[in-house]
């Protein structure tokens, strides 16, 4: 479904991504994994061209993202739920999720993305009319995720969810993107600081450290590895 | 103490034209926190084009039949000129810096002020009074107490209040609208969902531009018609965006009338005319000093 061949990213003399190649397949989850400042968000801001590539080839679904212009990706059915929730905080809720649906033609379409949404996170229902800024971190977090889910996407990218919610939250979340996963059909690329909980939630992953891959495998293979362990799972 | 009533529909009639220059300044501002400096003259070139369109009609066209229509090309043409500027001068800087994006608009508005002093030399142009025409129902005096106020006024504040609540209702009700809030609030998030950022500020700058253009015929009906008349009125529509609270959409529309007031209040109250202009900007440091936001804004905090 996606597929990353040596790109590369610089911003000014920095390079934040050096070479990196990977695939995601359709119905999976694959997580991608790394320290703070490794690239793991650069690498999504590359993949929805937020960020203009040094180097290096996208493809999604077959089709070279090179002329790809960052608000055609919805449209295509690639989602990016993206680092620190970005919501709209003077937007309600309901016009938030709206505008995760902007791409979607038909008025129908709408209605039936909002009834995910809200099958997915319930509490959306009561803070429909509640504008976005008042809405907890936890909830802001489910508003981020049910707003990309808008689109019905086939690809759904996730930049730490989990990043400063409580730990019941945490499990939450990535109970939902398993249901999103398994009973939406949605295939998924997380990333995550939080390598314990995204191994135990993905199929694959890969391990990011300083602009490169150094690992790749099932998610239970590095949960066995050594260096994964003792870098990652603090074991 | 009678002349207050001609004083204060003044003030409010002129009011009604700040404020429809100040919405597009506000919206601009809103969207990308461009302090657009050329927008006066998008005004201008709307007032321009009036009259040019104005030439071409038959000689005897009812005045009736004349105004919408030059109405309806100054709107055009104002929201043509600042698509322009936006295509050419304001995209092409737009991540470079809030500075850039300033000195820019300030060039654009040199520009546009030059290029049109080409027009027949610079001279003022004025609308014929002659009996039928255009200016003749326009400039027809209303008496007002002792004095008169010219009939087009009258028109002003229906003319704010009708596209300024229109505009509200775009921005409040419509899918562009809501894409156009979303992007003030984070463009590339706003991207993410499939908002097309260079076509909403495109069109922005459209709605902006074909109020000022409206709003610039709306007074050459009765005054003077030259390549600097956008300049003071485009301070004081920033003013008035300022006073209202920059990016919203009622709030330049209370602004424009608060400022517009203000500068016939002083006058009746005595202060020489020379000084009147003076009014509205110290208005505006009190506002910076006391109220950043403005009256309807909110205090923009800076991101981490």
């Amino acid at each position: 479904m996606l597929e990353l061949a040596d790109v590369s990213v610089t911003y000014g003399a920095v390079e934040a991504l050096r070479g990196v190649s990977m695939r995601v397949a359709a119905g999976e989850v694959v997580a991608l994994l790394g320290a703070n400042g490794a690239g793991k968000s650069s690498l999504l801001r590359a993949i929805s061209r937020l960020v203009p590539l040094a180097g290096g080839a996208i493809n999604f679904e077959g089709r070279s993202l090179a002329r790809v212009a960052a608000h055609e990706l919805a449209g295509m059915g690639l989602a990016h739920c993206p680092e620190g929730r970005r919501i709209f905080p003077d937007l309600t809720v309901e016009e938030n999720l709206d505008l995760g649906g902007y791409s979607v033609g038909s008025a129908d379409a709408l209605a039936r993305g909002r009834e995910r949404a809200c099958r997915l996170f319930p509490v959306l229902a009561e803070r429909r009319r509640q504008k976005g800024g008042t809405l907890s971190g936890g909830e802001q977090q489910m508003l981020a995720v049910a707003r990309a889910m808008m689109i019905a996407p086939k690809l759904l990218m996730l930049d730490e969810p989990s990043l400063g919610l409580a730990p019941k939250l945490i499990g939450q979340i990535f109970d939902t993107v398993r249901r999103i996963n398994r009973e939406e059909g949605v295939t998924v690329l997380l990333v995550e600081q939080n390598a314990n909980e995204a191994l135990l939630h993905s199929d694959r992953a890969y391990i990011l450290e300083q602009g490169r891959i150094v690992l790749a495998g099932t998610s239970e293979e590095l949960r066995r590895d050594e260096r994964v362990r003792k870098a990652y799972l603090g074991v | 103490m009678d002349t207050l009533p001609y004083y204060l529909i003044q003030g409010l009639c002129y009011g009604a034209i700040i404020a429809l220059i100040a919405l597009g300044y506000s919206l601009v501002y809103g969207i990308i926190k461009l302090i657009n400096f050329a927008h006066g003259e998008f005004y201008m070139v709307g007032a321009y084009a009036g009259f040019g369109v104005y030439a071409l009609l038959p000689a005897g066209l009812s005045p009736w039949l004349a105004i919408p229509a030059v109405l309806a090309v100054s709107g055009t043409a104002g929201a043509a000129i600042a698509g322009g500027a936006e295509y050419v001068a304001y995209r092409p800087i737009r991540k470079s810096g809030r500075l850039a994006a300033l000195l820019t608009a300030i060039g654009v508005s040199f520009l546009l002020q030059s290029v049109f002093s080409l027009v027949k030399d610079a001279q003022p142009l004025q609308y014929p009074a002659g009996p039928g025409s255009v200016g003749a129902l326009c400039q027809h005096p209303v008496p007002v107490g002792a004095d008169g106020i010219m009939a087009v006024n009258f028109a002003y504040v229906p003319a704010a209040l009708v596209l300024g609540l229109g505009l509200w209702w775009i921005v409040m009700r419509t899918r562009f609208g809501r894409a156009m809030r979303a992007l003030s609030q984070d463009p590339d998030a706003a991207a993410l969902m499939g908002v097309n950022v260079n076509a909403v500020v495109r069109r922005t700058f459209l709605l902006g531009g074909f109020l000022a253009g409206v709003a610039g015929s709306l007074i050459a009906f009765q005054n003077i018609i030259s390549p600097t008349m956008g300049f003071l009125p485009g301070l004081k529509a920033f003013i008035a965006a300022v006073i209202g609270g920059i990016g919203s959409v009622p709030g330049a529309l209370i602004g424009g009338f608060a400022v517009g007031l203000l500068d016939y209040l002083v006058v009746w109250a005595g202060v020489p005319t020379g000084y009147r202009d003076l009014a509205a900007f110290v208005v505006l440091i009190l506002v910076l000093v006391i109220r950043p936001q403005g009256l309807l804004g909110r205090r923009e905090s800076e991101k981490v």
